[in-house]
């Protein structure tokens, strides 16, 4: 069971009720079954309940000003309430001061000991409250309460008990799942996922016309190429037939292949001298060479590295001169070694200027002249091959008078050449890996292909959380008719079984239970007499205990008062079953059939049974009877008695409060 | 972990020609053009997005490696004009080569450093455009027209 609750012991002190220390423990050490506690109208019965009350809801349940509580002869009072649950123990203690009319709680709970406030354990939670605890710490005006909708709810009562509240949690865990899930998704309309579809069937039919594009150009480029191979034959093989021209254009031919040979070797020459900045302008090579000798003048690197002074600053009591160092003389150390290079800087630094004193001429243009003589034999190898260009186009034109048809075949030649030139650039375009423009303008396959992949995951990931939020829907619909169910079935089940209990407590009434919802609802009446009230409120409560996994205490207020003598029996019979603890405040007059009924049923269901009678200061023959009794206790201002025989004889009917 | 030379994405479309003949190889040839303009002209281009100039070594490549001391000495002498330093001021190079320079890296600069050259070669290539608009197509034509540039700088 989750919860099982026993009241192990309440204590009263300087309050409106009589000082106290009730221990509800039984002969086994444990909180007694069945506790009669008998104490006189004007003794405090109601206090006490209100007290209790307070002690597992908090004080919002409390009807009088917090100072009304206290003994009007005291200034502070106290009430605290000790129980189990599940075998833990746990503390309320509630402190009245009537000067501030104050209300301080405290609570003391298992491994974390006393706090100040009203703490609840988790699962007591839903018992715990306004509303419920009048359930279980019950009077008989609570049983007319029942029967009005607008001051009580019994469906709330069904549904903390038999905990219809984890449908609720439930559902909020699946709203909050679907609510991480989809915190990040930009959309999860129809409209959203259309406007993503439209764009990835965009960008497909986009990608499928630029891959046919690429592959046709391809081909073409390919056949190109090879009509430009057969055309480059057919236009040398009709040069062949003028022999002249064909050694001409041989000739250009091999002068062009040689120019071109010392264009490629000269302009790596002259790429690779100018990697050397010095190379380029003389005014690099004077200023590395400058800076190099303000180093040697700045005396860079010193002698003396950073390194030497953090350390002289750090670990040495004396400088190397011998003065002693401050505190601060090592802060000033310290500070300006920055001014100094580290070794490693300084390593650098001479590496650096072992380099440039090595490489870099003193001379006046040395560098940059043997650069300009490269740039010459480059730009003399450009016009080689450019004349030798200008030979072939002369033999071509040549060519072109000896035969027309050849100028034909050139033709077709630069045709073939500027149309290979512009598929060159299509394909270019095709093959780039940067694009941007709408989808239809895109023709960069890697970018085509990397937009259509996201636009393919934006609508997956739409889908999903569309998929995701039916799925939700779905599922919080079916929490909520299986809730709805539950809860109606159980009250029709706790409405037959308490109908069942009525018959038997009054078998010749006609009042019965129509259903339960907020309220009970009775049949074909409005509502019935003090007593039969009650025993509807019994029999339901009975019914509500017995079949939840709950145990919670019963404390109830007299609960023979109103019910005919008749009645009491079964009344009395009723109560040892109403909870596995039952505390019942009694007075005198109720005794007669209700003890007898209920020491019955305590016999047969081998529940123990205490008898407790408290009272206030009275006439000189009880107290002495009282006193007299082997389990007697006075206070500051009552007797508290138990024992069954003290019980019975006990007469008292004042009606002082 | 060393911070990376940069160009941008435009610097480097512009020698594109140059790199589809295999004129041009690396990465950092395109760099190194636009970096020694910048050095030339004395002058940073600061508004440098990290998005549209992305990473490329943190070190100078191949046979960059042998002439590195140079580019760098060049680098410090066109720092110190840049800040109206007078190279004879010790302090000035003490603290330009303790804020440029980390020998323990491998491009031998300080994450400052890099992001200074950086800045260099963004203004190199800005001057380039301006100068040589259109993009080479043969390296040999090009490199006429460069050393004429870096020299009327």
């Amino acid at each position: 069971m989750s919860v099982n609750v026993k009241i192990v012991k309440i204590t009263s002190k300087n309050l409106r009720c009589p000082d106290y220390v009730i221990d509800f423990a039984g002969s086994d050490g444990n909180p007694c079954p069945v506790v009669l506690l008998q104490m006189p109208n004007g003794t405090g019965k109601t206090t006490t309940l209100e007290l209790l009350r307070a002690a597992f809801a908090g004080e919002t349940i409390l009807t009088d000003p917090y100072k009304d509580y206290v003994d009007k002869d005291c200034i502070e009072g106290q009430f605290q309430v000790d129980f189990t649950n599940n075998s833990l123990p746990y503390t309320i203690t509630m402190k009245f001061n009537s000067d501030s009319n104050g209300l301080e709680y405290n609570t003391t709970r298992p491994n974390i000991g006393i706090s100040k406030g009203h703490f609840v354990p988790s699962e007591l939670k839903p018992f715990f409250r306004p509303d419920f605890v009048k359930l279980f710490v019950f009077d008989g005006e609570l049983a007319v309460q029942l029967m009005d909708r607008k001051r009580t709810n019994a469906n709330t009562a069904i549904e903390s008990l038999f905990q219809l509240n984890e449908f609720n949690h439930l559902i909020q865990n699946i709203e909050a799942y679907y609510e991480q899930k989809t915190v990040n998704s930009s959309s999860n309309t129809d409209k959203g996922v259309n406007r993503w579809k439209n764009k990835r069937d965009k960008l497909k039919a986009r990608q499928s016309k630029v891959l046919d594009m690429y592959s046709k150009d391809k081909d073409l480029l390919e056949s190109i190429k090879l009509h430009l191979e057969h055309l480059k034959e057919e236009y040398a093989d009709r040069l062949k037939m003028n022999s002249e021209l064909k050694d001409k254009m041989n000739s250009a031919l091999k002068q062009k292949t040689i120019a071109k040979e010392k264009v490629a070797l000269y302009r790596k020459e002259v790429f690779d001298i100018i990697k050397a900045p010095y190379t380029i302008h003389e005014k690099f090579a004077q200023e590395i060479l400058e800076l190099k000798s303000n180093f040697d003048q700045a005396k860079l690197p010193e002698s003396a590295a950073r390194e030497f002074f953090v350390e002289l600053a750090t670990n040495e009591d004396r400088c190397i001169c011998g003065t002693e160092l401050t505190s601060a003389l090592r802060q000033a150390i310290h500070d300006r070694s920055i001014n100094y290079l580290g070794s490693e800087d300084m390593a650098y630094i001479n590496t650096l200027k072992t380099s440039v004193s090595e490489n870099v001429s003193p001379i006046m243009g040395a560098h940059s002249k043997h650069l300009d003589e490269q740039l010459a034999l480059l730009n003399s190898a450009i016009l080689e091959e450019q004349q030798a260009e200008n030979e072939i186009s002369q033999v071509d034109i040549e060519g072109r008078l000896d035969d027309p048809d050849l100028g034909k075949v050139s033709e077709a030649i630069k045709k073939d050449e500027l149309q290979m030139r512009e598929i060159e650039a299509r394909l270019e375009k095709y093959e780039r890996n940067d694009d941007n423009g709408s989808e239809d303008e895109l023709f960069s396959i890697s970018v085509l292909k990397k937009e259509l992949e996201w636009a393919r995951f934006k609508v997956a990931e739409i889908t999903k959380t569309i998929e995701l939020k039916e799925k939700r829907d779905l599922l919080c619909q079916k929490l909520r008719a299986a809730r709805d169910i539950a809860r109606r079935k159980l009250a029709l089940q706790i409405c037959e079984e308490a109908n069942e209990r009525i018959s038997v407590l009054m078998p010749f009434n006609d009042i019965r239970l129509d259903k339960i919802d907020q309220s009970l609802h009775l049949r074909n009446k409005a509502g019935g007499s003090e007593g039969e009230t009650l025993s509807v409120a019994y029999a339901f409560l009975s019914t509500l205990f017995n079949r939840a996994e709950v145990s919670l205490p019963f404390i109830v207020d007299s609960p023979a008062n109103a019910i005919d003598l008749a009645v009491r029996t079964q009344v009395g019979g009723f109560v040892p079953k109403l909870a596995q603890q039952v505390i019942a405040f009694t007075i005198s007059s109720e005794r007669e059939n209700f003890i007898s009924g209920l020491k019955k049923t305590a016999k047969e269901k081998s529940r123990e049974v205490k008898f407790i009678t408290l009272f206030k200061n009275g006439p000189d023959e009880l107290v002495k009877l009282a006193e007299g009794q082997v389990d007697f206790v006075k206070s500051r201002n009552g007797f508290m008695v138990t024992g069954e025989s003290f019980f019975n004889q006990f007469q008292q009917n004042s009606e002082a409060e | 972990m060393a911070a990376p030379f940069r160009l941008s994405l435009d610097a480097r479309q512009h020698f594109k020609n140059l790199y589809d003949n295999k004129h041009l190889l690396l990465d950092f040839d395109a760099f190194y053009f636009c970096l020694i303009i910048g050095l030339a002209k004395c002058k940073i281009n600061t508004e440098i997005s990290v998005a549209n100039a992305p990473e490329m070594v943190d070190d100078f490549p191949g046979p960059y490696r042998n002439q590195r001391d140079y580019i760098i000495a060049l680098f410090l002498s066109r720092e110190l004009k840049r800040l109206g330093i007078e190279a004879s001021n010790k302090k000035g190079l003490n603290q330009i080569v303790a804020r440029m320079l980390m020998p323990d890296s491998k491009s031998k600069l300080t994450n400052e450093g890099v992001k200074c050259m950086n800045q260099y070669a963004a203004m190199g290539f800005d001057v380039l455009k301006e100068n040589i608009p259109n993009k080479p197509v043969y390296l040999e034509a090009f490199l006429q027209s460069y050393v004429e540039l870096v020299r009327k700088l």
